[in-house]
């Protein structure tokens, strides 16, 4: 597991950790039942404190992420890959709706947004 | 054995013109509580309170689950205390100190001392008179380590200190409380120490308790609040905490609650400085 | 107990160093043992000489702070007062010694003769004086710190040695001295009682005055 800290984020450190694991998780390189290092490892190795580290292997638990094994430590759950992408579908829905709205305020065409979109996809492909 | 290796319930001492009221608050084990407060605000009181060195006037002070005066010597078997300098005989050589000590302890680790000794590369012909100020702290700590402390507790160890040497004890302190099984108060009024590490905080002001909780409880409760001078409103005059107004405009400390009203005004996270300087303010602007 | 004998061995650590201020007292026996004085005078000048160096470890506990290094070791309040009068006693018995050696050596040295009983006659009078000054020293020390002691110290010594001077004068004094001359066994084991009950008293007086101090 690859944890970076930044300090100047606008995120708050735990927040940090939780993203760049579920990053992990959905990129294949943590993979299912991959042990995590323990809260206490892992904050003596970012320098960050216990308490920090606790919340946010707590939150990516209650996500279902991970699990803990009583005595063993946190582990990756084989659903993580998916409730990532279910994530990640939910975020994709809401910008386009949102971009929709915003369309139609303009008074595109649904014709219209569909170029617009396509075009931007071919640019993000190539770029 | 007890969760909680420190519990200060209502503990009070009064000095003339000096009184420290009311202070409770709880470092359970396997954690690290910064100390914090302005110079003069009574950690150092607190910290001989509970090392009985100070008799209080009142309230109760339970180290590992015991009355801290009634077991005495058992608790401090188990505890480890650093200074801001030496606290050893001048002419006292590294010998002589793990000589002197040892003599108070059923459980001294010889070889441990030693090993820390090397690792912290203490002199073995100088006197501690001659040591520099990382070299003393850094003997205390190899005493306090020597003895199977688990608890440790360090009185503005970092005073005088280069960063170098402040980082490598916050790496050793991180090491001391890996197993979860030690806990750590660390009294410091430089804050920037304890920012990333520690996990709980106690503030005192001028021998008041001014909070106490999780770093993360204490940082997500304040924010700082920039504005021009015609933002400032009546309300927000009297609910900012050392409001400091200017002629290009205002700067001050605000629950993070309230904030949100304020919709003109800069809101910035506070750091743990911001915290102390501003709430240190407030208490000058009352006199 | 054993915290104070734990005490003991701290002051003897802390004083380590300062060891050589007690060679000064070889120096005062082979002094006075060329000039040919008897032991019993040179051992009361050797318990004047070790109660007022007795002093010292209070100047290097407060120059130290070394309350700081008691508080986080497992001392207590009677652990240091009690510790440091037995340290204090022990420093006596062991200059008391060395003293005698040396002036035994000197003596065979030179060829004088001595009486064995001298030195119990020495060491009676020798641990009054030692105790007399000591006693009150202690309490004095112990409540005020080192550097205030220093300069109230004399208002006790003045007055105890103006009483000495004024009770001198008086006859009924003169009669129990002649009779301790007498009887020198009486002297010695009063002597030792009267040390021990001093030390005792100014113990307990040692003890109310550090505790009001903290």
């Amino acid at each position: 597991m690859n944890i970076v800290i930044s300090n100047n984020s606008n995120l708050p450190i735990y927040e940090q950790i939780k993203e760049q694991v579920k990053t992990q998780i959905l990129s294949g390189e943590l993979v299912e039942d991959e042990i995590l290092p323990s809260l206490r490892q892992l904050a003596r190795d970012l320098k960050i404190s216990v308490l920090t580290t606790t919340r946010a292997y707590n939150e990516l638990e209650q996500e279902g992420f991970i699990t803990s094994r009583q005595g063993k430590g946190f582990y990756v759950m084989s659903s993580g890959s998916d409730l990532i992408r279910e994530q990640l579908i939910r975020e994709v829905e809401n910008n386009l709706n949102g971009a929709i709205q915003a369309a139609q305020r303009a008074s595109m065409s649904n014709d219209e947004i569909i170029s617009l979109l396509r075009l931007l996809m071919e640019v993000e492909n190539d770029g | 054995m007890t969760d909680n290796y420190l519990e200060l319930r209502d503990v009070r001492k009064r000095f003339t013109g000096f009184v420290l009221n009311d202070i409770s608050f709880t470092l359970p084990k396997g954690y690290i509580m910064g100390l914090i407060g302005p110079n003069g605000a009574g950690k150092t009181t607190t910290i001989q309170l509970i090392l009985n060195m100070l008799e209080k006037d009142a309230g109760e002070i339970l180290v590992f689950g015991g009355n801290n005066v009634q077991n005495e010597s058992r608790i401090k078997q188990d505890v480890g205390v650093v200074f801001d300098s030496s606290i050893y005989v001048d002419s006292w050589t590294v010998k002589d100190t793990e000589k002197a000590i040892s003599i108070f302890y059923e459980d001294w680790q010889h070889d441990v001392f030693t090993d820390m000794v090397s690792r912290f590369d203490l002199p073995h012909g100088k006197k501690v008179s001659e040591f520099s100020r990382g070299m003393q702290m850094k003997l205390m700590l190899a005493c306090a380590f020597s003895h199977n402390a688990k608890l440790l507790i360090l009185d503005e160890p970092t005073s005088g200190l280069d960063p170098v040497t402040r980082d490598e004890l916050l790496e050793i302190l991180q090491d001391y409380i890996k197993n979860g099984e030690r806990s750590v108060l660390f009294s410091t009024h430089i804050t920037s120490d304890l920012e990333r590490v520690a996990d709980y905080i106690t503030f005192i002001n001028q021998g008041e308790l001014f909070f106490t909780g999780s770093m993360e409880e204490l940082l997500g409760k304040y924010r700082l609040i920039k504005g021009r001078p015609k933002d400032l409103t009546v309300t927000l005059e009297k609910s900012a905490i050392g409001l400091r107004k200017t002629d290009v405009g205002f700067e001050g400390l605000i629950g993070a609650k309230e904030a949100a009203q304020y919709k003109e005004c800069v809101i910035d996270t506070a750091t743990i400085d911001d915290i102390v300087i501003n709430v240190s303010k407030r208490g000058q602007r009352n006199d | 107990m054993t915290n104070s004998l734990k005490m003991v061995k701290l002051d003897f650590f802390t004083m380590k160093s300062q060891l050589a201020s007690y060679a000064v007292i070889v120096l005062f026996v082979l002094l006075f043992g060329f000039m040919g004085s008897s032991i019993t005078l040179i051992c009361i000048n050797c318990a004047w000489f070790v109660a007022l160096m007795s002093t010292t470890i209070f100047a290097t506990q407060e120059k130290n702070n070394l309350n700081r290094l008691y508080g986080s070791l497992s001392l207590k309040l009677k652990d240091i007062v009690l510790g440091r009068y037995i340290f204090t006693v022990m420093s006596f018995v062991l200059s008391f010694i060395v003293a005698i050696v040396l002036f035994f050596g000197l003596a065979l040295f030179q060829g004088n003769s001595f009486k064995l009983f001298d030195v119990f006659l020495s060491f009676g009078v020798s641990s009054l004086i030692f105790s007399a000054i000591v006693g009150m020293q202690m309490p004095v020390f112990f409540k005020m710190g080192y550097i205030k002691a220093r300069v109230w110290i004399f208002i006790p010594f003045g007055g105890v040695i103006g009483l000495v001077v004024l009770f001198g004068v008086v006859k009924g004094l003169s009669g129990i001295i002649a009779f301790m001359r007498s009887n020198e066994t009486i002297l010695v084991i009063s002597c030792l009682l009267a040390s021990y009950i001093i030390q005792y008293l100014s113990y307990r007086v040692s003890i109310i005055a550090y505790r009001k101090r903290r």
